[in-house]
Parts: C-alpha cells; structure tokens; sequence
C-alpha cells in the first residue's frame, strides 16, 4: 500500500516537472517568434529607409563611377530609375563593376544568397518594365 | 485532487479526455498563469500560446 502511494506521488511529481519544462519551453518559442517578428526588417527596407537619394550618389561617387549606366533605351532607364536602391546598387556591382556575388555580398554585408535574389527580383523588373511598359 | 484520482484525471486526458484535459489544466493554471506574464503582465496571447502546446504535446508523456 505504502508502494503504491509513493509510486502516484512520484507520478504527479514527474508530471509537474514535465508540465514546467513544457510550459518553459513554450514561452521561450512564444517569445523568440515575437521578438524575431519585431526584428524581421528586410535589409532592402532598412538600407532603403536610411539611405537618401544624396547618399546614393555619394555612394556612386564612392566608388569612382563619374555616371551610371550608359543605357540605349530609355525606357530602361526609366525602370531602372525606379528600382529599389539596394537592387540599383546591386545591379551596378554586377554588371558595370563586374564583381561577383560573392564580392558584393562581402562589400554588403550580406548573405551571397541574399545578392542573387536581389539580382533576380531586379532583373525581372527590368524585363517586365521592358515588356510591359509597367515600370515597378 | 487524490493521487488514484490524479492518475485516473492524467491517463483520461493523455488518452484525449477533454474534460480531463480541462481538470489538468486547471489544476496547473497557477503555473501556466505565472509562466504567461510578460513584464509583469498577463500575456493573454501568450497563455493561449502555452495551453496550445500542452494540448498539443501531453500526449507525449508516458505514465
């Protein structure tokens, strides 16, 4: 009798550990996904939200471009001019600095993967620009 | 709440007993109601949060 009473104390002691362990664990998750949620600015946004237009020309001044791309098409210009600042920037390393991604992902700051989505989503803004007409 | 009884409420709920469930809980809610305070405060979401994963995993726990 005296066992089997000491063997459900030790059940309920053991469940008590779990529930605290469990309801630990839970909060720490709960509290993680917010504080990730509040820190989840995409760097596009950041570097657009901080950078003006004079510290973009600056920043082409920086690195010893006297102008831009020398585009045959206006109507490429005119998209491009649109694109967000980092994919502008981007696109610039890539194809006038001819730097790789891996490069400008070093010169960024970033991720390399980060550099190829960036290329990929102003490319096919450039196109569909180009096609359509519809600049952004 | 009785040991036998504990056992009975626990095993009821483990096996998916939502009345059972809900006597668990309300047994542990003092825990769960500290564990859902978040700068001194009660965290509603967050208690909801907490209950969802016990729900979610007392199936896990073996008697």
């Amino acid at each position: 009798m005296y066992e089997q009473s000491t063997d459900r104390d030790e059940l309920r002691a053991r469940f008590t550990k779990w529930m605290e362990v469990t309801v630990y664990r839970a909060r720490l998750n709960y509290l993680k996904a917010q504080s990730r949620h509040i820190d989840a600015i995409p760097l596009e946004e950041v570097e657009e939200q901080l950078r003006s237009p004079e510290d973009e020309g600056r920043w082409i001044q920086e690195i010893g471009l006297s102008d831009s791309f020398d585009f045959e098409e206006e109507a490429l210009v005119t998209a491009f001019s649109h694109l967000p600042a980092m994919k502008k920037k981007v696109i610039t390393m890539l194809f006038l600095l001819n730097m790789t991604p891996h490069e400008i992902a070093e010169e960024l700051g970033c991720a390399t993967q980060y550099v190829y989505k960036q290329r990929s989503l102003a490319l096919k803004r450039l196109r569909g620009a180009l096609k359509g007409g519809d600049v952004l | 709440m009785t040991a036998d009884k504990f056992r009975r409420t626990l095993t009821e709920a483990i096996e998916g007993c939502t009345e059972a469930l809900a006597d668990i809980i309300e047994l542990y809610m003092p825990l769960i109601n500290r564990h859902s305070q978040v700068d001194g405060k009660l965290d509603e979401d967050l208690r909801q949060y907490i209950l969802l994963h016990i729900f979610n995993k007392i199936s896990n726990f073996s008697i």
